[in-house]
């Protein structure tokens, strides 16, 4: 007899329909799987065969034959062990066939008939909503996770026999805990631990309320990863939106502590010995990499100067487009990659530069350090703070600034933005049509010249004062909007309308140009 | 265009593979077109290796002499050679130069000449005292005489020349090309204002073994020498050597005590080197007090405002990190930033390091 069950696999976060027809028809008693499968889907047969056995039902010694279409398109992970499960035990007449129509199932079997978790469920149930499935069978561990779309019904199943039962008795005893609501407080560390460095947190305020990237530079040991790692607690809160999004991608990177939808703006710390395939993705299944996984939050590179050129360098495409493509021979996929980059460096190779007393480098080595950072990347950093040994007193005093004090700030001058930035999309989406994204929220980091020459306008007063700086310090003009964003992000922490001088001074203070005088 | 003395350029080639067998070859034979025209039996008899024999007829290439010349010419490298009666007569030393490469204002030799040397790595202090010593030099009129290298030596031309003064930079390779590259724009200037110096005809790179030998003419074309910042193991004391050989006076800018990069200084201060913290104690008190005149007429104009003041009076000659002055002045991070930002951008502060401010030479 012939039944078909509808399963799905994962395409880089997206999950794509598959059904598994499953047919045992008369003939010598084989068991055969067709349609390009890897091999953890082939190995499945030996999953199922023996957790049906070990549930109490046996296989007919028929040919059974299992296809998984579309036939042409590569499938993988282990979540078709349910689906086929549940294929054979409708042909042989256990299930009844009406009970699992317009019914998506996934889930990983292990021997004895218990059923596992499996990676990738959230882009599952988000496309079985698209797709008007009605119900969604998955392991019980899952379920936390599935429960943050609304719109399908979502059956938790233990075992074979718990999913033989509930088939049969038409889903009465699903018995799912639901306390959807208890959205536990995001917990990150708070900038109430950073003694002293208001000015790096100053820093960090500015960078986090206009989206800028920051790079901190300081002797070992001065905090630069504290500061990094307490960044995403004065980003504002993720909306659902994002929420989904990045436990989408966390869902099929198969992070095991995951636990229902993720609230916490991820914060991601490569090591500097990391590959590109790893930073930005890549493998033979072309996974998803650091930058992606990083997205909606921090991505900190700690010792910036030591990470391999070669490798900074691919995180350009992401910077500039907030996505990357991974290519591979059977793949190519677009990977969310929308981050906030905080890089960390010391001065020089011992690290104490200019502290004379601990530093030996010459000035060359110094130099020749510091050269090592130059690249597209560090063009796209729009500030840049150093930081200094802390003093005693300022150890003993504890920190200025709370993140939640800070939070706020961030807040106000993002609604400011997006509030700015609103009738700019909205006079562009007028003259071309064709640009109809209302999702796109821009922030003064993004602005392109013609924002600039629009929002940025600028008194007598400070344009002398922008003309001097940019005869004196010799700036390209990458750094001079470098400094009128910076300026304007700063004007809208003090709620200024203009750009006044002292925005314009401060911002200078953070320019990234006088790394290497 | 002038003519070079073929067989002294020559000898120069000579000199720029192996300065051990230029000076014995001429030694040996009083002139170099003795040494030119000579045959290998005649190196023989007088005792030359077969490998120096080579060296010789290695440099006897006259095309390539002769383009050398002209590229010379091209690059106005002027040509002096002993003999001649612009030659400067070094006195008291043991091996003096026979020839001289500069490009610029002819060198003289001066009872007006000061040489300063210092370390490479060295501190903002040391820069600072080199500029600002080497400045006053400049205004009294002194021609200040330095080695053109990073760190000390640098910020001496640049303090000479950054009031019109006259600097000599001996250099330790051809005149073709600048090292250290990084002071390719002192390079330019001092062509302009003074001249560069070097006893390596064009072509020659720069060689660790040249620098000392190249010392030796620093010392040689003055009767003083200041020894600004300088580490006891350091290239400097060969100059100390020299000049100590030829009878100069000696005299050394100060350190903390325990300062490993004025320790070198330290020790000199020791063994009876005169100390120096302003040119008085060179030239009198006399001409200090014309160069604090000349200088106090330009710097009359500094009047701050009140905040900016603040931050300025917490800034040191040493660089002071923004925390510190954040500290000491009290004053809120956005406030502090904006007044040094202001500071640096009207020039009376900079920042030799991304974070770290220091006072300006004023």
């Amino acid at each position: 007899m012939f039944c078909s069950i509808i399963s799905a696999t994962i395409r880089g976060i997206e999950a794509r329909k598959v059904d598994v027809e499953v047919d045992i028809s008369q003939g010598l008693p084989v068991f055969d799987m067709v349609g390009l499968l890897n091999s953890e889907i082939k190995e499945s047969r030996e999953r199922v065969r023996s957790g049906l056995k070990n549930t109490g039902y046996h296989l007919p010694p028929n040919r059974i034959t299992v296809s998984l279409t579309p036939a042409n398109e590569r499938k993988e992970g282990t979540g078709f062990d349910l689906a086929i499960t549940a294929g054979l035990l409708v042909s042989m007449g256990v299930i009844n066939k009406k009970s699992v129509e317009n019914t998506m199932i996934a889930g990983e079997l292990s021997l004895d008939g218990q059923l596992r978790k499996i990676k990738g469920i959230l882009p599952m149930i988000i496309m079985a909503k698209e797709t008007n499935i009605k119900r969604f069978i998955m392991p019980y561990e899952n379920v936390k996770e599935a429960l943050a779309i609304d719109g399908v019904e979502i059956i938790g199943v233990k075992n074979i026999k718990d999913f033989v039962e509930l088939t049969n008795n038409g889903y009465k005893n699903n018995q799912i805990e639901i306390n959807k609501d208890e959205e536990t407080a995001v917990k990150y560390p708070d900038f109430l631990d950073v003694c002293g460095q208001e000015n790096a947190v100053r820093a960090a305020l500015i960078a986090a309320a206009g989206a800028h990237h920051l790079l901190l530079v300081g002797p070992p040991g001065a905090g630069k990863s504290m500061i990094a790692q307490r960044i995403p607690s004065i980003l504002p809160p993720m909306n659902l939106e994002e929420s989904i999004e990045v436990t989408k991608i966390y869902s099929v990177f198969g992070d095991k502590s995951m636990n229902g939808l993720i609230r916490a703006r991820p914060y991601r710390t490569p090591h500097h010995n990391i590959t590109p395939q790893a930073l930005v993705g890549g493998g033979y299944k072309a996974k998803c990499g650091e930058v992606t996984l990083a997205h909606g939050g921090v991505l900190f590179l700690d010792e910036f100067a030591e990470f391999s050129r070669k490798t900074v360098d691919y995180i350009r495409q992401p910077l500039e487009n907030g996505e990357i493509n991974v290519s591979r021979n059977d793949a190519n996929y677009n990977y969310p990659s929308d981050f906030m980059l905080v890089a960390a460096t010391n001065p020089c190779r011992c690290g104490y530069y200019p502290d004379r007393n601990k530093c030996m480098c010459t000035d060359a080595d110094v130099k020749k350090y510091m050269e090592k950072l130059k690249g597209p990347v560090l063009d796209r950093i729009d500030l840049c703070v150093s930081m200094y040994k802390t003093d005693i007193k300022e150890i003993n005093k504890g920190g200025k600034y709370s993140s939640k004090e800070l939070l706020k700030k961030v807040v106000k001058a993002r609604e400011v933005q997006e509030e700015r930035y609103k009738d700019f999309l909205k006079h562009e989406n007028e003259q071309d049509e064709s640009v109809n994204d209302q999702k796109i929220i821009l922030y003064n980091s993004k602005m392109n010249f013609k924002m600039l020459q629009r929002y940025c306008k600028l008194g007598e007063k400070e344009e002398k004062l922008l003309d001097l700086i940019y005869e004196k310090y010799d700036l390209s003009t990458r750094g001079y909007y470098k400094i009128i964003k910076v300026a304007r992000t700063i004007a809208d922490l003090e709620d200024s309308a203009d750009i006044k001088e002292e925005h314009i001074l401060q911002a200078i203070a953070y320019r990234i140009d006088n790394l290497w005088c | 265009m002038e003519e070079y003395n073929f067989y002294w350029y020559f000898y120069a080639e000579v000199f720029g593979v192996s300065e051990t067998l230029a000076e014995k070859a001429i030694k040996l034979y009083k002139d170099p077109q003795y040494i030119y025209e000579a045959k290998d039996e005649s190196y023989v008899i007088n005792g030359l290796k077969p490998k120096e024999i080579e060296i010789l007829n290695f440099c006897k290439n006259r095309e390539k002499l002769l383009k050398n010349m002209d590229e010379s010419r091209r690059l106005g490298i002027h040509m002096m050679h002993e003999g001649e009666n612009i030659f400067p007569e070094f006195v008291g030393l043991s091996d003096p130069p026979k020839v001289l490469f500069y490009r610029g204002k002819r060198p003289l030799l001066s009872p007006d000449n000061i040489s300063m040397v210092g370390a490479r790595s060295c501190t903002e202090y040391g820069k600072s005292m080199a500029y600002n010593l080497a400045l006053d030099f400049a205004i009294v009129g002194k021609t200040v005489i330095s080695g053109l290298a990073v760190g000390i030596d640098g910020a001496c031309h640049k303090g000479a020349l950054d009031c019109g003064g006259l600097t000599y930079a001996i250099l330790g390779c051809g005149l073709d090309l600048c090292y250290p590259f990084s002071n390719k724009i002192l390079f330019d200037r001092i062509i302009k204002n003074g001249s560069v110096i070097s006893e390596y005809p064009v072509g020659v790179k720069a060689l660790s073994w040249h620098f000392p030998k190249r010392n030796r003419i620093i010392s040689a074309l003055s009767d003083k020498l200041v020894v600004v910042e300088a580490k006891k193991k350091s290239g400097t004391y060969i100059t100390v050597e020299w000049a100590l050989q030829k009878g100069n006076d000696i005299y050394a800018v100060p350190g903390r005590a325990t300062d490993p990069y004025s320790d070198g200084c330290n020790e000199l201060i020791k063994q009876g080197a005169g100390l120096i913290t302003d040119i008085g104690d060179v030239y009198g008190e006399e001409l200090k007090i014309a160069a604090y005149m000349y200088r106090k007429t330009k710097n009359d104009s500094i009047t701050l405002a009140n905040e900016n003041r603040l931050v300025y009076n917490n800034c040191d000659l040493l660089p002071t990190d923004i925390g510190t002055i954040i500290r000491n002045t009290r004053l809120p991070e956005n406030r502090v930033l904006e007044c040094l930002s202001r500071l640096e951008i009207e020039g009376f502060i900079e920042q030799p390091s991304k974070g770290y401010y220091c006072r300006k030479n004023v």
